[in-house]
Parts: C-alpha cells; structure tokens; sequence
C-alpha cells in the first residue's frame, strides 16, 4: 500500500517545497550527530543538548509540515 | 497568615479566579443546547482553533509539568531536555490514529474511547478492559493532581488553609462547573487555565533572566556546582531517555481524555492547527521551565529532591523586596493551580463518560439520553468524593502504585494504533496482546523484580510484549482459518 502511495506521488512529490525542508531537516539530523561529542558549549548549554534542541525544532517543524501537508494521505491509508 | 506566599492581594486574585470559574460553568449551562450525552460530554463537539488547542494544552500539562519537570531539571540539568522532546513526541502519537479515528466519531457519534473500541471490535470483554484500564489510570492522575493542589494551597496560604480543606475547597470547584456545563465548561475554564499557564511561565522566564541572567551568564558557576551537567550522557541515561520517549509517545496519546477532545472538534481543520499549535508548546512552555532549573543551580546549590521541586517558587520569593513580584508569585502560584484543576476536571469528565457511557449505558440500553447525562453528573459527584477521601486519607506510601498509571494506560495502545489500520485485527489477538502487556507490567512493578530492567520501563518492555503478542496471536489464527 506505502509503495503504491509513494509510486502514485513520486513524480510531483519530491519537488515539493516543504520536502526540500524535510530533507534538509533530515540531513542536519545525520550531519549533526558527530557534533554532539564537540565539549565546548553554545549560550552556556552544551552542544549535545544545543544539537538535541536544534534536533527537536527539527522533529517540530517535520510534524507541523506533516500535519499541513500529509493529513488526508494520513487519513486515506487502507483499514 | 504565619509564613504565607501571597499577600492579600495574591489571595484576592486567586479568590477572584476561583469565583471566575464557576461563573464560566454557569455559562455553560446556559450554552447547552440538548440534555445529551453527546453534548455534555463533547460540548456539541463545536469548539473552533482557540478553545480547542487551549484546552488540550490546559489537560496536557499537569502540575507535574510546572512543578515536577523544574525540579526534575534542577536534579539532572540538561538530561532532562528529553521533557521538551517526549511533549512534543505526543502529537506524532495523535498522528498515528486521529486522521482515521476522527471522521469516523463523527459519522459514528463516539463520544469515549470505549465507543470506537465497541464499534472495531465488537466484543464486550475487550471494551470493558480497555475501559477500566482508562479509569484506573485517570483516577490516578485525579488522585496525585488533588494531593498535589492540596499542598500548594497549604503552602501558599502559609496554612490558614489546610491540606483537608484545601483539597476539598478545590474539589468543589471543579466538580460544581463540571456537572454545571460538562465538556464546555470544562473547556472554557480550560482555556483561561491554559492562558494563565502560558503567560505565567513566560513573565517568570522573563523575570528569571532578567535578575538572575541566562545559562550563559551563570555558566562558570554552574559547570564548578554542577559539572555532570555538560558530561555527555552516559549509555544508561541515553535507554531512559528512550524508554520515557516511548512510554510517553504511546501512553499520553491514549489519554481518554485527549480521545474525548479529538472528538469535540468542530471539524477536522481545526483540530489539524490545534495539533500544530501543539507541537510548539514544548519550546514555550517546558524548555523556559528547565532554563530556570537550570540558571537556579548556580544560585541554590543544595537543595534536597523536595525541595527541588520549589526551584521557581525560591527563585521568585528571593527577588520579593523588588516592587511588583508579589504579582508574579500570585501568577506563578495561579499557574500551577490552573495547570492541576485544567487536569482534574478533564480526568473527571472522562471517567464519568467512560462510566455512563460505557458501563452503565451497557447494561441499561433503553435509558433516556437526559437519564444518561443525570447519571453522569450525579456520579462525578460520587467520584469526586471518593477522590478527596482518598487523596487525604491515604498513606504516602502507597503512591508507588498510583505512579505507575503511564504503564499500564500504554497498553491499550495497540488497540487504538493498531484497530485504525489494520481491518483483519482480531479481538481476541488484542485482548490477549493487552493482557501479557498489562501482567508483564504488574508483575514488574509489584515484585522483587527488577521494575526497570536494562534501563527500560517495565511498561516499554510489556508494551513490547503486547504488540508481539498481537502479532503472534494474529498469525496463529490465520493459520488455523487456512
């Protein structure tokens, strides 16, 4: 069914623009990893909780996108 | 007033507050259009973007989240970032079933959690366990909140108020606009009790940082005070945070009361902004609460677990002299008021739901709607009592039991997560899902077993179970049917 859904959508889908913000949400999540055994600290918080937090802003700003955009695929998947 | 918080200003304020309430209950009894259970217990289900978001907000955080989460960051500094994480992790576990769930209460005029169960599943012994598995844990959360609003109002008033009465004053209040209006009352009371709690948090975050300074300000006192603050976190600590993502991710999402406002929603595009408006609040709302912890370390060193948890209230009393703060404690002390009765009365209207609806309703099935919504009323009196009598007459030694209400309410989960998407699901796959979850639970937590094996919640661990069971069940079955 997820297949089905993702070949129906592929052609318009990934060139949508929240995508792009997904992606590079995505992307900052994996690039920012190694960053977390960085022992310095950024506004007195150190930067394992500063890429956590930016981590979380990331999540946040993914569920709001998902909620705008993916709500009625959300809706529509098969019961 | 020996050793009193609030001044007699403070007092009349929170007097005023109180009064404002049962006013707003009044007004919602005048707003009832029907003597319904639909529309006493889902307010019509006609609240628009304001009311809906504030009053699940007001329900989400707890005095736990004002009080607790503080004195949690104040004991394991910035570890417990993990709180502004699993607040917003809740909306993602919404997103897994209330896209489907929600037209069809619509269509099927759901008004508990039981209802959709009933309808997926059709088996009574199912709808009943998942039942009560929801009222033992909203009674849990009515009882730790009614103790809880006991002490501060104690506090506060520096013990012209007692405990006793302090729980029983508050009760009264809430359970008199609750059988008023219902789920409008209780939402519309909400929505102050959330405006409070929002505001309240962000001037004392303000007041903080202005006369304390920020984390950065204070940092090279805190790294000599606190050092383990900046240690990355060890492997152990890493499991917790994500057993209490998952515990939370799946058990707070259920919350029947949260099912109850998925309902209530006027349409599906107000409840979407609600939920965006939600995954914000964490960032508004628990992360100014850890920045304070925090910042207080380098200021209150020593402070024992109890004490801990009155960081904010310390904070805010040493900078009492300054013109203006007694209004500012008033607002703080109003916030952690409203954040507990926005809880109780929303666990309280979900248990009287849950209970006419799906018990009584049950067994008397030629009831009349207006008998069905006196049922209600009359039992979330009956209810409220036995919650004050218990919040004052049990010993403190028995809260171990009532803490472990999240492990438990997960469980049913499945059920909900699963019954949405999967229409092969089986009853009895998920009776028997639930139940290995629940016993693995209990027997965790009630013996000499370890309650937290390899770091992990022995509700993660049971809710684990549950869903192979679930799937080992389901698979079973399909093998005899071919």
């Amino acid at each position: 069914m997820y297949y089905y859904w993702v070949k129906n959508q592929k052609t318009k889908y990934f060139k949508k623009p929240y995508i792009m913000l997904y992606k590079s949400a995505l992307l900052f999540l994996i690039l920012s990893t190694p960053l977390v055994f960085v022992d310095k600290t950024l506004f007195g918080i150190p930067f394992w909780a500063v890429v956590s937090l930016v981590s979380t802003l990331c999540f946040a700003l993914m569920t709001i996108l998902a909620i705008e955009k993916e709500w009625s695929n959300l809706k529509d998947t098969e019961a | 007033m020996n050793g009193a918080i609030l001044d007699s200003g403070g007092i009349l304020f929170l007097s005023l507050y109180l009064l404002s309430l049962i006013l707003i209950g009044v007004a919602g009894k005048f707003a009832s259009k029907e003597s319904s259970l639909k529309d006493f217990y889902l307010g019509g289900q006609g609240f628009g973007v304001t009311i809906l978001f504030l009053t699940m907000y007001a329900t989400q955080y707890s005095g736990n989240s004002l009080i607790g989460f503080a004195g949690n960051a104040y004991r394991n500094g910035w570890l417990f970032l993990v709180s502004v994480t699993f607040m917003m992790a809740i909306v993602g576990g919404y997103l897994l079933y209330a896209p489907k769930l929600f037209p069809l209460a619509k269509k099927r005029n759901f008004i508990t959690v039981g209802d959709y169960i009933d309808y997926r599943y059709k088996h009574n012994g199912l709808t009943l366990f998942v039942v009560g598995i929801g009222i033992m844990a909203l009674a849990n959360y009515m009882l730790t909140n009614l103790k809880a609003i006991g002490y501060i109002i104690e506090v506060v008033t520096g013990g012209t108020i007692g405990f006793e009465t302090g729980i029983i004053l508050m009760a009264l209040i809430m359970v008199i606009y609750e059988t008023l209006g219902g789920m409008r009352s209780v939402a519309w009371t909400d929505a102050i009790q959330g405006i409070l709690l929002f505001f309240g948090v962000l001037i004392i975050f303000a007041v903080v940082m202005v006369h304390y300074g920020s984390p950065a300000g204070n940092h090279d006192m805190i790294r000599t005070l606190r050092p383990e603050f900046f240690s990355f976190p060890a492997l152990e600590n890493q499991l917790a945070w994500l057993s209490t993502l998952v515990l939370i991710f799946f058990g707070i999402a259920v919350y029947p009361q949260a099912i109850q406002r998925i309902y209530s929603a006027k349409n599906e595009r107000t409840l979407r902004r609600s939920f965006q408006l939600m995954v914000i609040m964490p960032l508004l709302t628990t992360l100014p609460l850890i920045v304070i912890a925090i910042t207080a370390t380098a200021y209150f060193p020593d402070l024992s677990k109890t004490e801990s948890e009155q960081v904010v209230l310390l904070m805010l009393e040493k900078l009492s002299q300054i013109e203006g703060m007694g209004m500012v404690i008033t607002l703080f002390v109003a916030a952690a008021i409203a954040a507990i009765m926005s809880t109780v009365d929303s666990a309280m209207l979900a248990i009287a739901s849950l209970f006419t609806q799906d018990i009584y309703h049950r067994f008397n099935p030629g009831k009349s709607q207006r008998h069905l919504t006196y049922v209600g009323k009359v039992f979330s009196w009956l209810l409220m009592g036995m919650m004050v009598y218990m919040a004052i007459a049990l010993p403190s030694t028995i809260w171990y039991l009532i803490q472990i209400k999240l492990e438990i309410l997960c469980q049913i989960a499945p059920a909900i997560m699963l019954g949405i998407h999967w229409r092969n699901l089986d009853a009895k796959a998920v009776f028997a899902g639930i139940g290995i979850g629940v016993l693995f639970t209990l027997t965790l937590l009630l013996t000499d077993l370890p309650s937290k094996p390899f770091g992990f919640h022995a509700g993660v661990i049971g809710l684990v179970l549950n869903f192979l069971t679930v799937f080992l069940f389901h698979l079973v079955q399909n093998r005899k049917r071919l």
